[in-house]
């Protein structure tokens, strides 16, 4: 009985840890690449920039609202947990508020028209 | 002080040790080991352990449209091209940009994730044809469409053909 409970408990936990890598790969890592190191100037790359974006309100919601991440075939959940996961690996170190379910809700009902003029401006604030 | 307690303590484990003697059989305790042991040896059954260094178990023919990792190709198949089904043949360059899909693995049931790389760089290779599009999305979805030339960001767009790599379980 209790080797049953503890089968059970760890095809969960398994089955949590890995929910957000295994989004990553499905819907990001085919652009994105498995190392995050993308093909710029095309295809940006993930890393502590992600970390400049998460930590201002615009860049949260350029992050959320770029096509890639609004339009993936995932719930507003899985994209919370899977946008979590991308900081921490792609940004490590960095204190960055993680994303809630309801943040990402609000986010991705607004379209972002432009994509590629807002992450100019964005970054134009960092430099 | 110590004495007192060490005594206490020496009678309560006397006890404990009588008692378990009068009630349980040798037998009991044969069985509990035999617990510990088939549990310790179940341990790199779970699936925390085997995801770490399983070797990937396949059937069926690499060079045939059939072959599970092709459930949602598009394209000459590179194994039939001087390659295999994962790497591109000699001359042609693979593409790092990628269609990602997922395809449900025969030998063992389980769906992994596949990364269809196109190799390119040479003329189209013309051998081995194969079209199944198991979870293809029409091209207003690009992500997920298998009809786009996916040779971006190689020297050339030139397709010769496609690979199907393995990237591992589908967790989702």
């Amino acid at each position: 009985m209790r080797f049953a409970i503890f089968l059970t408990l760890s095809f969960f936990l398994t089955d949590a840890e890995a929910d957000p890598r295994s989004h990553y790969l499905i819907h990001c890592m085919g652009c994105h690449l498995v190392d995050g190191a993308g093909v710029p100037p095309e295809v940006p790359t993930f890393n502590h920039d992600l970390a400049f974006l998460a930590g201002t309100d615009e860049g949260r919601r350029y992050l959320v609202q770029v096509p890639g991440a609004a339009q993936s075939p995932i719930d507003d959940a899985a994209l919370a947990a899977l946008l979590n996961w991308m900081l921490a690996r792609y940004a490590p170190g960095e204190s960055v508020t993680p994303y809630s379910e309801s943040e990402i809700s609000e986010y991705r009902q607004q379209i972002l028209a432009d994509p590629i003029s807002e992450r100019a401006r964005l970054f134009a604030a960092k430099h | 002080m110590d004495n007192v307690f060490l005594k206490k303590l020496d009678q309560w484990v006397t006890g404990r040790t009588v008692t378990s003697a009068r009630n349980l059989s040798r037998r009991n305790f044969i069985s509990r080991l035999g617990q510990v042991l088939v549990g310790t040896a179940l341990i790199p059954v779970l699936p925390v352990a085997r995801a770490a260094n399983t070797p990937l178990s396949e059937i069926g023919d690499p060079q045939s449209c059939e072959y599970w990792r092709y459930c949602a190709i598009d394209g000459f198949l590179c194994s039939c091209c001087g390659g295999t089904a994962s790497t591109c043949p000699p001359g042609s360059e693979p593409s790092p940009v990628t269609w990602v899909g997922t395809c449900e693995n025969p030998a063992d049931g389980k769906r992994y994730i596949i990364s269809y790389n196109d190799c390119c760089g040479k003329g189209g290779c013309g051998r081995c044809f194969c079209n199944r599009n198991e979870g293809d999305k029409p091209a207003y979805y690009p992500p997920k469409n298998n009809d786009i030339n996916w040779c971006v960001g190689t020297k050339t767009n030139a397709y010769h053909c496609s690979t199907a790599v393995v990237m591992g379980v589908d967790e989702s």
